[in-house]
């Protein structure tokens, strides 16, 4: 069925909360979703709508979701389009990471692409502000080369006239399609070993310094942050750059992408599911949960 | 007497457990302890250790924070289980803040049989039923009645002056731990010096860390170390926190504990403070160069303070 009646900035809030990375987790985890299910029905007026109605939770989703594509497109949709139509469509998914909301210096990028290459991607939706675009930027071209703005056609000659001309943008088409308006030029002039290192966990950033000069510094626990990013900030930036890639690749999960190229999954539910790193346990509950029958 | 009243977290456990052996002294300190946590399990390795010394635990029956909110029945349960195997160093307390919890201590206690063999409240406001409590208090075995500073006046002459307590939340919190090098060294306390001349039995106060309640937290900037110490001039207990340098990200938590150690440690030579078990980690730590993780820091301060007011009362 197709959604048609219009919804005021109040309930497509609420509808937007609903369709979420915060909100699609909880499918995983508890087969009772009568809250979310009523909650949902609520804000899309189910008394009200006199069209074929869903028949299943995964129906009144995806109808949620086309709502939201049409009147409100927030950061997931965004997001979750990023993953479908662009990250699965012109990659491997087995040798390529998808990271969302990934620390760098003061900033976090909304999600970084890591393959042969490294592509950070900055969202501005129609419902962002450009504001700390500037101060964004500067902190992504700390750890990676090419970053990427991802943002709705009608706001690309705002963003074009502030952006430098180094960093590439995608847009989201009239008609809910992603393409590729200009690409990123590759930058390595502001890279920083000491934002990389940040930017890792502690056995990450053992790892690269291990695999960079072939031993760890033998000092006690205390000044092992600062020994490690002594040897980093030694070594040529584009070697330690190249290598913090590939041992970000290494938090690529072969199950997740397995249940995710399978496609017994809604496309809607696609990005959350990718983050979120389910067991099978997770997937089943999910799938389970979706196919709720309503009525 | 010194009730350090503590909430039920792993490592306010394991800062009791460890403080036993000092050991910890039966007639000068009974920890108030207000489980916070599903799962009592912490609770009864702790009442089992300090059993060992004959040291009480007054264990809140109606926490008012934390996971264990309106569990009163789990909490009386453990409660029987731990008698039933011999672990009788509970003292089962109340929190009083409104008329029910009048209400559930004359239910439980009688129920259970508290009010013969023995229980203590604590005050934190005054009650419409004072006049029922008062009288109840004193008709049954109330062993203890700590009162909240705010309400000492209006609420001490309602209760056996034998079993009075003062409770006081000295610990001046910050919004961010960086913010303690603002005023890095304060006047913390003065009670365990006074409190006999004012006619209290027992004093109370939630040592470095305060009574306000947050569940979890975020990882901070600025490592910060808060110590306890005598005033070497005058009866007082001052606190001293020692501030890391490096503050304008959460990075390398080791290093900037480092540096904040090693203030602690010059300023415990400096005045010449006698090493308590807790300072002489704090020593080993700095001379290894070893970073414990930050929940071991905020034991060490807790046992620090124990320990420094079981040997001034």
């Amino acid at each position: 069925m197709q959604p048609c009646p219009t919804y005021d900035k109040a309930q497509l809030r609420e509808l937007a909360s609903l369709v979420s990375h915060a909100a699609f987790k909880k499918l995983g985890n508890s087969t009772n979703q009568s809250t979310y299910i009523r909650r949902m029905k609520k804000s899309i007026g189910w008394d009200n709508t006199e069209t074929a109605k869903p028949r299943c939770l995964s129906d009144l989703i995806s109808y949620s979701y086309q709502i939201l594509e049409q009147q409100y497109r927030h950061e997931y949709i965004y997001k979750n389009k990023l993953l479908n139509d662009f990250v699965m469509e012109y990659y491997a998914m087995d040798d390529t990471i998808l990271l969302n909301e990934f620390r760098i210096g003061q900033s976090i990028a909304d999600a970084v692409l890591i393959n042969g290459t490294n592509k950070v991607f900055e969202i501005k939706t129609e419902l962002d502000t450009p504001e700390r675009l500037e101060s964004q930027l500067n902190d992504y071209y700390k750890a990676f080369t090419e970053v990427y703005l991802f943002t709705h056609i009608s706001l690309l000659d705002k963003y074009l006239s502030i952006l430098p001309n180094y960093v590439g943008v995608l847009i989201y088409t009239e008609e809910g399609e992603v393409a590729q308006f200009r690409p990123a030029i590759n930058n390595k002039e502001f890279l920083d070993a000491s934002f990389m290192m940040a930017s890792l966990r502690k056995p990450e950033y053992s790892r690269l310094v291990k695999e960079l000069v072939g031993f760890l510094p033998e000092v006690t626990p205390v000044f092992y942050y600062r020994a490690c990013l002594t040897v980093l900030n030694e070594l040529p930036i584009e070697d330690v750059q190249s290598m913090y890639c590939h041992i970000l690749k290494n938090r690529i999960d072969k199950q997740t992408n397995m249940y995710l190229t399978q496609g017994d999954l809604p496309s809607f539910v696609n990005f959350s599911f990718y983050q979120a790193k389910y067991n099978k346990k997770a997937y089943l509950t999910m799938i389970n949960n979706l196919s709720k029958n309503l009525l | 007497m010194y009730f350090p009243y503590l909430r039920g977290k792993q490592f306010e456990l394991i800062a009791l457990r460890e403080l036993a052996a000092l050991p910890l002294n039966p007639n000068k300190i009974i920890p108030i302890v207000e489980p916070v946590k599903i799962g009592l399990k912490s609770i009864s390795t702790a009442l089992k250790v300090l059993k060992q010394f004959e040291v009480k635990i007054q264990l809140i029956v109606n926490p008012k924070v934390g996971q264990l909110v309106g569990k009163t029945d789990e909490i009386i349960t453990f409660i029987s289980e731990q008698i039933a195997q011999g672990i009788d160093n509970i003292i089962p307390t109340f929190l009083i803040e409104g008329d029910s919890d009048v209400v559930l201590l004359q239910n439980v206690a009688q129920d259970q049989g508290f009010d013969k063999t023995g229980y203590a409240l604590i005050h934190m406001a005054p009650v419409r039923k004072l006049e029922e409590l008062s009288k109840y208090s004193q008709d049954t075995t109330c062993l203890y009645n700590t009162i909240h500073i705010n309400h000492v006046f209006a609420l001490r002459r309602k209760f056996r002056v034998e079993t009075l307590g003062i409770l006081g939340d000295y610990f001046r919190k910050q919004r961010v731990n960086a913010d303690y090098a603002n005023d890095l060294d304060e006047s913390f306390s003065s009670d365990c010096f006074y409190y006999r001349n004012e006619g209290f039995a027992v004093f109370s106060d939630y040592q470095s860390i305060g009574d306000s309640w947050i569940e979890g937290g975020m990882l901070p900037k600025a490592v910060v170390i808060h110590l306890t110490y005598r005033d070497p001039g005058q009866d007082e207990i001052r606190i001293h926190h020692f501030v890391s340098n490096t503050n304008d990200d959460t990075l390398d938590v080791a290093g900037k504990f480092y540096e904040a150690l090693t203030k602690l440690v010059n300023f415990c030579n400096q005045l010449e403070l006698k090493d308590s078990l807790a300072i002489k980690s704090f020593r080993d730590l700095h001379a290894r160069e070893a970073f414990p993780g930050l929940g071991v820091v905020k034991k060490l301060s807790i046992m620090h303070h124990i320990e420094l007011i079981q040997g001034l009362i």
